[in-house]
């Protein structure tokens, strides 16, 4: 506080004040017209986003849709899924799945986006840009239906290659060596185009000058690549790499749709077994508890990747 | 400091919100039917139920509130409907049509806050013993009983539907069955008869499989673990709870259960059943079916046996369907019935008007059923010259005549006052529910068991694993029916099954 005085009534000190130091009223009496205009989204965000949270106390409850005050039993839901072989086992595959996911999308989007953006003819830049797009916008069940079809072991076009070369057909789907393959190659297929869009937008701040001396200096293409180009959108890879690491358990939809029962022990993740026990057995208690582990387990895994990243970079992306 | 103050009151304002919204559920606010009040409209109810006579007036409510979720398109003249069964009944009803693939999770939303309708349907096979373990359905055995219903049905769908010998709703029609559809014209080329038995069965399949260029998968199914969709190979055998000399048993432990997996992994090895049966979903069942690639497919019967054939004749005109009779060896399977059910949380006057005005209405074998089977007169149906209702076509596909309004006609449970004057089935209907009818068999309700609550999705699991893992010849019948006692044993089955029977 002394401090604060003695700055307040510096003259020298008053030239330099930054919006920091001035007291609370000021600053929202100075950003009012601000404030206001955040209202609506401040008010939307406390009751969709915030009051909702409060519903993780049903992790420690009884609860189901008919208990007129759900009982409270401390860590017995938790107690109940961690003797679960099936939770764990969801757990190790929620990891495997989800992490190499990750490296997929990391590589294959940034692969996609330096290529897009070396080519120089606009219009043709936009069609390639636009058509890998598209897989973005179609359904998770549609995907899976076409991607059932293509590899059918009796009907489906990969199929029908393996045999025309004297092979034998594979039930992919439905084979526990082939399942998490084709999962993320699908994967890659629906959101390859649509995860380049971040890395386009960082490579056209890529300083173009950096480019031309280090040709003038007989880099080549690969060299500049290397060393200019990654380097400069190595601070949006991070972003984007801390932002998929918090969603590394969320993954849900993709496995619903493509898993079937001869491959659950390759397939079942923590999302779909939150999903049964929620909604077909109506545990309300032990689902909110899985969904709550799952959230930890995400917070611990950004908090890490950001220390590591600060420690390496020097910086976070979080405070 | 001062930000954190404001922080904390944020998330125990937060907190305290949730909470008072638990603690509010001790009065739930339901949409309670509400009553007109007026004499004018009270009426006697007598009954000759066994135990239960009564003779009282029941005050006639106002409003109905009534979920649906199948049955009719919006475009198929809802509002006309229910602005009809207004205007016979004098009661409002909120009818509502929920999208019939996020029923389940809207109803449990609905009964989370209070706003559950009056009228919901529940199936057999899902929820019905959770539901009434809980208090969200009404018992409605004593008013089935007063009312006269329960003399009219067939004592054997009460004892399917029954709980610890209880009634929670009123089945909505008959239960559905599947039945196995043949390509007779296939049989008729390599002239066999229809197969009576296992043996004759197996040889039909080997036959279509190596003799009919057509035929790339002798038997099609969407699935390996409902005995219903592969009755020749499951014979009396279930992969589920099932009820034998008085007792509920794990089906998959019992002795029965190894002969089917043996019959499966057989034909499975042998090409007979389809390659993708585990991928495969009813729909791709159904278009295979329509390509005139399967030689035998178990579906629905009724309704359903006309459209498989009409639907492959527009493929193949030649093509013939028979619906085959069960085999020797096996029997055909009902599914599970779906009851039309009353909120639990109504007190019991307004539970009895519900039921006295909208459940027994809809099955009164007259005026209200037939609204409720037939519809509206001009709208749905008309009458011919001969005074018989006959379906018009629909407003939603108008080269398609109505099937049924929010049930159908010739499955209602309680019989017509005038059978004959009300829409009948065509030919091909009659003869699959005949061979349906033979040796159908309904399913039970499982007892309610709090440990089965528990472990159901984990049991589910390992049942389809394990039966996934055996066909498809992973693993020997014996190792995977072993490795499936030891994980249903440490889930607690045997628990499971001594609360089941303890009732």
């Amino acid at each position: 506080m002394s401090s604060g005085n003695k700055k307040a009534t510096s003259p020298d000190n008053k030239m330099i004040l930054s919006n920091k130091d001035k007291p609370l009223s000021v600053r929202l009496y100075k950003y009012r017209w601000m404030y206001l205009m955040y209202l609506p989204v401040f008010i939307v965000l406390l009751i969709f986003e915030y009051i909702p949270m409060a519903g993780i106390v049903i992790a420690f409850c009884n609860y189901t849709p008919f208990t007129p005050k759900p009982e409270f039993i401390g860590l017995k839901n938790f107690q109940v899924l961690f003797g679960s072989e099936l939770f764990w086992r969801s757990f190790k595959n929620t990891l495997i799945i989800s992490s190499v996911n990750i490296v997929l999308s990391l590589t294959t989007c940034v692969g996609l986006a330096l290529l897009i953006d070396e080519i120089k003819t606009v219009w043709f830049r936009k069609v390639v840009q636009s058509i890998i797009y598209i897989p973005h916008f179609i359904s998770w069940v549609v995907v899976a239906s076409i991607f059932t079809m293509i590899l059918s072991p009796t009907s489906g076009l990969i199929n029908g290659f393996i045999e025309k070369l004297g092979g034998q057909p594979i039930y992919f789907l439905a084979d526990e060596k082939w399942w998490r393959p084709m999962l993320w190659i699908i994967e890659r297929w629906k959101g390859i185009g649509w995860g380049t869009i971040v890395y386009m937008a960082a490579l056209t701040g890529v300083d173009q000058e950096m480019h031309e001396a280090a040709t003038i200096d007989g880099a080549n293409r690969w060299q500049r690549v290397l060393h200019i180009t990654i380097p400069a959108i190595s601070p949006t890879i991070l972003v984007v790499f801390i932002m998929d690491l918090a969603k590394v358990l969320n993954i849900f939809e993709p496995v619903w749709v493509l898993q079937n029962a001869a491959v659950l022990s390759v397939s079942d993740v923590i999302g779909t077994y939150v999903y049964r026990i929620g909604i077909t057995n109506a545990q309300y208690g032990m689902s909110t508890a899985a969904g709550l582990f799952r959230s930890v387990i995400s917070v611990v895994l950004v908090t890490l990747a950001n220390r590591a990243s600060r420690k390496i970079r020097g910086e976070g992306i979080l405070s | 400091m001062r930000r954190k103050g404001v922080v904390g009151v944020v998330m125990a304002f937060a907190l305290a919100a949730s909470l008072c919204g638990c603690g509010g559920q001790d009065s739930p606010q339901s949409n309670t039917p509400t009553t007109t009040g007026q004499s004018a409209n009270q009426t006697t109810a007598s009954g000759s139920g066994e135990n239960n006579t009564t003779d009282k007036t029941v005050e006639k409510p106002a409003s109905i509130s009534w979920w649906t979720h199948d049955g009719l398109n919006e475009a198929d003249y809802v509002k006309e409907w229910d602005a009809k069964f207004q205007e016979l009944t004098g009661i409002q009803l909120e009818h509502t049509q929920v999208a019939n693939n996020e029923y389940t999770e809207l109803l449990e939303v609905a009964f989370a806050s209070g706003t559950e309708p009056n009228v919901f349907d529940v199936s057999c096979d899902q929820k019905v013993a959770y539901y009434a373990s809980q208090g969200g359905i009404a018992d409605l055995t004593d008013l089935v009983k007063s009312s006269g219903l329960y003399d009219k049905v067939d004592p054997a769908v009460w004892e399917a539907i029954s709980i610890d010998g209880r009634i929670y709703g009123i089945p909505k029609g008959e239960a559905s069955g599947i039945e196995t559809y043949i390509r007779q014209d296939w049989l008729d080329q390599l002239g066999m008869e229809v197969p009576k038995n296992y043996e004759e069965y197996i040889n039909m399949l080997r036959a279509f499989r190596d003799n009919i260029d057509k035929c790339s998968v002798p038997v099609v199914a969407p699935g390996l673990h409902a005995a219903m969709n592969l009755p020749e190979f499951y014979w009396d055998a279930e992969a589920g709870f099932t009820y034998v000399d008085g007792q509920w048993v794990d089906g998959m432990l019992q002795e029965n259960f190894a002969g089917a997996m043996q019959r499966l992994q057989d034909a499975y090895a042998e090409n007979l059943i389809d390659m993708e049966v585990i991928t495969n979903t009813t729909s791709a069942c159904r278009d295979k079916w329509y390509s005139g690639e399967v030689g035998a497919f178990s579906y629905w019967g009724g309704k359903w046996g006309d459209t498989l054939t009409a639907r492959l004749q527009e493929n193949f005109p030649d093509a013939k369907v028979t619906g085959m009779e069960a085999l020797d060896e096996s029997y055909y399977r009902f599914s599970s019935f779906t009851l039309w059910c009353i909120d639990g949380r109504l007190p019991a006057d307004q539970v009895e008007q519900v039921f006295r005005y909208f459940l027994e209405y809809i099955n009164d074998g007259d005026e209200g059923q037939k609204l409720y089977y037939c519809g509206v007169e001009g709208l749905h149906f008309d009458y011919d010259a001969d005074g018989n209702m006959v379906y018009k076509n629909m407003a939603s596909s108008p080269d398609n005549t109505f099937q049924s309004v929010w049930g159908t006609p010739w499955q209602a449970v309680v019989p017509f006052k005038e059978p004959d004057k009300v829409p009948q089935p065509s030919d091909i209907v009659i003869d699959t529910l005949e061979v349906l009818n033979k040796t159908g068999v309904y399913m039970k309700t499982t007892p309610v068991s709090q440990t089965l609550n528990q472990i159901t999705s984990d049991l589910t699991v390992i049942r389809q694993e394990t039966i996934a893992n055996i066909v498809m010849g992973k693993v020997s019948v014996e190792d995977g029916l072993a490795s499936y006692r030891s994980q249903a044993e440490s889930l607690g089955i045997q628990q499971v099954l001594n609360e089941m029977n303890t009732k």
